[in-house]
């Protein structure tokens, strides 16, 4: 059954994300020999949940303005909600090497984590809460500035390696 | 110091703080470090890209810098605004001018977008009667200039919004203690030499806080839901202070000094009780917000309005405060109603009291007609108000890069006052000024924001006020804001504000010394803005120049009539002639005093400021400063504006050891000469002027050794200058030709001294 979002919204624009994810390109070893030739994103929408449809909307558009990330170009792709098992398959198929999660999905991102485990790929969200859950990177607003949330424990198991410079900057979620 | 040449040293200390080796991991952190604004466009955003010049100051500088009230943020970390400590509520200007004895109507002050100045008398609170716990302040968010165009009045100098913390960021269980003392102060506004005996010892000021608080997440049925509250009482027991004999031999000034004599120690006069608490509540689209305060704050002299020729109060009158009460509710409703556009309701309220009083054995008596006898003077008045707002968004390109904001709000306020004198030894009273007043004001406005490309960004807007008692008005505002380069923004600002008079202004009357107005308008202020603001990695420098206009300003001209002493008739003694025979002030009335729009102000000037981090965070710093020039023009000719600095600022510096060992921290302020509330119309000469200040701070905050989840901060504030520009005793009114009125003191130096227990689980 569909859960509601319940006015889940990132904190943090879509722009800043775009970008900040776009830096972050750069601080993870293992970024290049994931993506290949070209960085695949995967915007996971819920459509019945307006909250995940704006999202969607505000973060394709967000990730069409954005300029090269870790020298590579990269590629949009909306994909609807149908299942951890589904998503995980469409990563491998399609070389995914960002799959950006929208609100509305709070009850499947434990699934979606195990699903994950042993691919190379990164979950982020724009909401915090959906790290503690299972996701591998998120953002939030502290005192009025974006930081980086990281569960290091998924990272780990989705083979996302960030250099600890990078790491020093996130608020860690084990 | 001309503009050019602090541009030149801004630009300097950017190019040494930032070699170009340092570029790798800085652009990370630099995006990290930059600051995002919802104030001044109401939406979420970078502070470079807000259509105004807008500064955020974090909780972790708050902190770092033993930040004890707003008044505190604005002088040792802000920008553009700056206080003045009268030894109670603190005043507060901006940019060259500042408007003593307003109360700070002229700025803004809302708490997580809910208004919080007085329905009543428009005054925001700065200081501790706010009873807003700082540990609850996520952000601070200072938007300079006029901001009406979405917040209706009193947006004229500009407005100022504090975030609090999301369950997330203050979670677990907090209990905060801290105490501060201060020295005695001698005639000559220096500090006592310490002795070791027990007089000194109670004669040393001392304060302290008490706070609970936490954050907690959980969920509802289902949705997630959270809570952040605190309960606080802070109190302080002011040191005592050696005031030099004001000789009016006629004059009583009650049991706490010599007959004829205003002066002496004030121990009695000089205290604060604050209890407040603040909690909100999140449930999925809903939040309530409600914050509680209950304040008693009395200063150990009387302000020089608040005194009359025929009346300057006891000396250390300890029954002498200002009392108020305040409840704030608000219930919002946020949602996305479809991929472009989202919906804003709210429902808010507010209650208040206030009431003053001080004692008074004047010459002229009480009630009874007999001198010296006892009296109590007060005050009190009431606001409570209900409102509500409704507000669309619509982002028609999923970007940002065209969005409309459309929105209506309705409040509705009813307001009362009346003030007084009663006779202690008979208990006979007099009301001599009663009001009542229900007035709704409703307003529209609309903003739309245009980027057409990546780096230039248009915002326009305006707002349609319809208020009871101002009338209507059309408020506009434009900016344009360009990115030229990467890090570079450059921004060009049109903006107006306004203040309708408030109810105390249009109605207040006094048969023996105030008229009532007569056709008030609301004051109102146009200003054009440049601002240049370029961030390079972690170093930030922002420069902007600013004119402003203002009009119709209401002041309170004093009007004499002293044909009766031989002087020729004028437009003062007409006017209390013609009062006199319509039966609106009595017959032996000789000073009365009438709220009229009359003044106007020039005022432009610049702001400029630099700050950054280096060793990755751990040494941070940042200097600003500010000058603006004001002159006021009323009838009477152009004059200075008191109380006001023309130039002001400060600079800090800090440093994290880490590893458990704390962070040590600097901050210093300085102001100019300022002109003291007496202003340039009452007949000192001299001009009476504060002499140019500078306060300096250290803090050393960090993890207690030994004992987890708690936190110490040690706090040391040193004031160089002896005087604030507020004169006290009687002969601040009715001094004798060329005599000097005596300036009171500043609090010289305060040492603070505070634990933080943070237990991290409710469970």
């Amino acid at each position: 059954m569909p859960s509601r979002s319940w006015g889940e919204d990132s904190e943090v624009p879509a722009r800043v994300q775009a970008e900040l994810i776009r830096k972050l390109g750069q601080y993870d070893r293992n970024f290049l020999e994931r993506a290949r030739k070209k960085v695949v994103i995967a915007i996971v929408a819920r459509p019945s949940d307006v909250d995940s449809s704006r999202a969607t909307s505000q973060m394709e558009a967000a990730f069409k303005e954005l300029g090269p990330i870790a020298g590579l170009t990269h590629e949009e792709m909306v994909v609807p909600w149908n299942g951890a098992r589904n998503l995980a398959d469409l990563c491998a198929q399609r070389g995914i090497a960002i799959i950006y999660l929208t609100p509305g999905l709070a009850g499947e991102i434990g699934a979606l984590a195990r699903e994950l485990e042993g691919k190379s790929v990164w979950t982020v969200a724009g909401m915090s809460a959906y790290v503690g859950k299972g996701a591998v990177l998120g953002f939030e607003l502290v005192s009025g500035r974006p930081k980086l949330v990281i569960n290091l424990t998924q990272a780990k198991k989705q083979n996302v390696l960030f250099q600890a410079s990078v790491l020093s900057l996130m608020r860690i979620v084990q | 110091m001309t503009s050019r040449h602090l541009v030149t040293i801004a630009v300097l200390l950017l190019a040494g703080a930032y070699p170009p080796s340092a570029r790798g991991d800085d652009d990370l952190t630099a995006l990290l470090s930059e600051p995002m604004e919802t104030t001044a466009g109401k939406s979420a955003g970078t502070a470079a890209a807000a259509p105004a010049l807008s500064i955020s100051i974090t909780a972790e500088d708050l902190r770092r810098y033993g930040i004890r009230t707003l008044a505190d943020v604005y002088n040792f970390l802000g920008m553009g605004l700056v206080s003045q400590d009268p030894l109670g509520e603190p005043e507060v200007g901006g940019r060259g001018l500042m408007f003593t004895g307003d109360q700070n109507k002229h700025i803004l002050l809302l708490i997580d977008g809910h208004t919080t100045n007085d329905q009543e008398s428009g005054a925001s609170l700065h200081g501790r009667s706010l009873g807003l716990p700082l540990e609850l302040i996520d952000h601070i968010e200072v938007v300079l200039g006029p901001g009406s165009v979405l917040y209706g009045s009193n947006a004229m100098l500009g407005v100022v919004n504090l975030v609090t913390k999301r369950a997330k960021d203050y979670s677990g269980v907090h209990i905060i203690a801290s105490g501060a003392t201060s020295p005695p102060m001698d005639g000559a506004h220096g500090i006592v030499k310490p002795a070791p005996t027990s007089q000194y010892l109670q004669d040393l000021g001392r304060e302290y806080r008490l706070g609970l608080g936490g954050g907690h997440e959980f969920e509802l049925r289902g949705i997630p839901a959270e809570l952040t509250a605190q309960l606080e009482y802070y109190a302080l027991e002011g040191p005592t202070i050696e005031w030099v004999p004001q000789l009016k031999p006629q004059e009583n000034f009650g049991p706490r000094a010599p007959f004829g004599s205003w002066g002496g120690q004030t121990r009695n006069s000089f205290y604060a009780r604050v209890p407040s608490g603040y909690a909100r509540f999140t449930v999925g689209e809903f939040e309530a917000t409600a914050h509680l305060v209950a304040s008693r704050i009395s200063q150990p002299y009387l302000r020089r309005r608040d005194q009359s020729a025929a009346s300057s109060g006891d000396f250390d009158d300890p029954d002498g405060a200002r009392a108020r009460r305040y409840a704030g509710l608000e219930l919002k409703w946020r949602r996305n109603v479809s991929t472009v556009a989202t919906v804003m309701s709210r429902l808010y309220g507010d209650w208040t009291t206030n009431t003053s009083q001080f004692h008074d054995h004047s010459f002229f008596g009480c009630l009874n007609g007999r001198s010296y006898t006892a009296c109590t003077r007060s005050e009190a008045g009431y606001a409570r108000s209900i409102g509500t707002e409704l507000q669309w968004t619509f982002d028609w390109t999923a970007n940002g890069s065209m969005t409309t904001m459309i929105g209506g709000d309705g409040r509705l306020r009813q307001v009362g006052y009346q003030n007084g004198s009663t006779d202690v030894a008979t208990g006979q009273s007099a009301i001599y000024s009663q009001f009542n007043d229900t007035a709704k004001v409703v307003a529209i406005y609309a903003q739309h924001v245009y980027r057409p490309v990546r780096s230039l960004t248009a915002n326009v807007g305006a707002r349609w006020d319809v208020d009871d008692r101002a009338g209507s008005r059309l408020l506009p505002r434009a900016a344009l804001i360009w990115e030229p380069w990467s890090g570079g923004t450059i921004k060009a600002i049109y903006s107006q504000a306004f203040r309708p008079p408030t109810a105390d202004e249009l109605y207040y009357r006094n048969p023996l010394s105030a008229l009532s107005s007569q056709g008030l308008r609301p004051e109102s202020v146009r200003s054009i803005e440049a601002i240049l603001q370029q961030r390079l990695g972690t170093q930030s420098i922002v420069f902007g120049v600013f004119r402003s206009w203002w009009s119709d300003m209401i002041v309170q001209r004093e009007f004499r009539d002293l044909v009766g002493q031989g002087l020729a008739r004028d437009e003062g003694s007409e006017r209390i002639a013609a009062a006199k025979r319509a039966g609106l002030l009595a017959p032996d009335v000789i000073v009365a005093s009438q709220y009229e729009n009359v003044a106007t102000i020039d005022n432009f000037g610049f702001n400029g400021g630099y700050d950054g981090t280096l060793l990755g965070g751990r040494l941070a710093y940042g200097l600003n400063l500010t000058a603006g020039y004001a002159r006021l023009n009323t009838p009477e000719g152009t004059r200075r504006v008191p109380v006001t600095p023309s130039m002001f600022g400060n600079a800090r510096v800090s440093y994290d050891l880490s590893n458990r060992l704390p962070v040590v921290a600097m901050a210093a302020h300085f102001s100019d000469r300022r002109l003291s509330d007496a202003g340039e119309d009452a007949h000192f000469r001299p001009l009476p002027f504060a002499p140019a200040a500078m306060d300096l701070r250290t803090t050393i905050a960090g993890p207690f050794p030994r004992v987890k989840r708690l936190t110490y901060l040690i706090m040391g504030n040193y004031a160089f200058s002896p005087s604030s520009p507020y004169t006290a005793g009687p002969l601040s009114v009715m001094a004798p030709p060329l005599l000097v009125p005596p300036l009171a003191p500043t609090v010289r130096f305060t040492l603070m001294f505070g634990l933080q227990l943070d237990l991290h689980s409710l469970r």
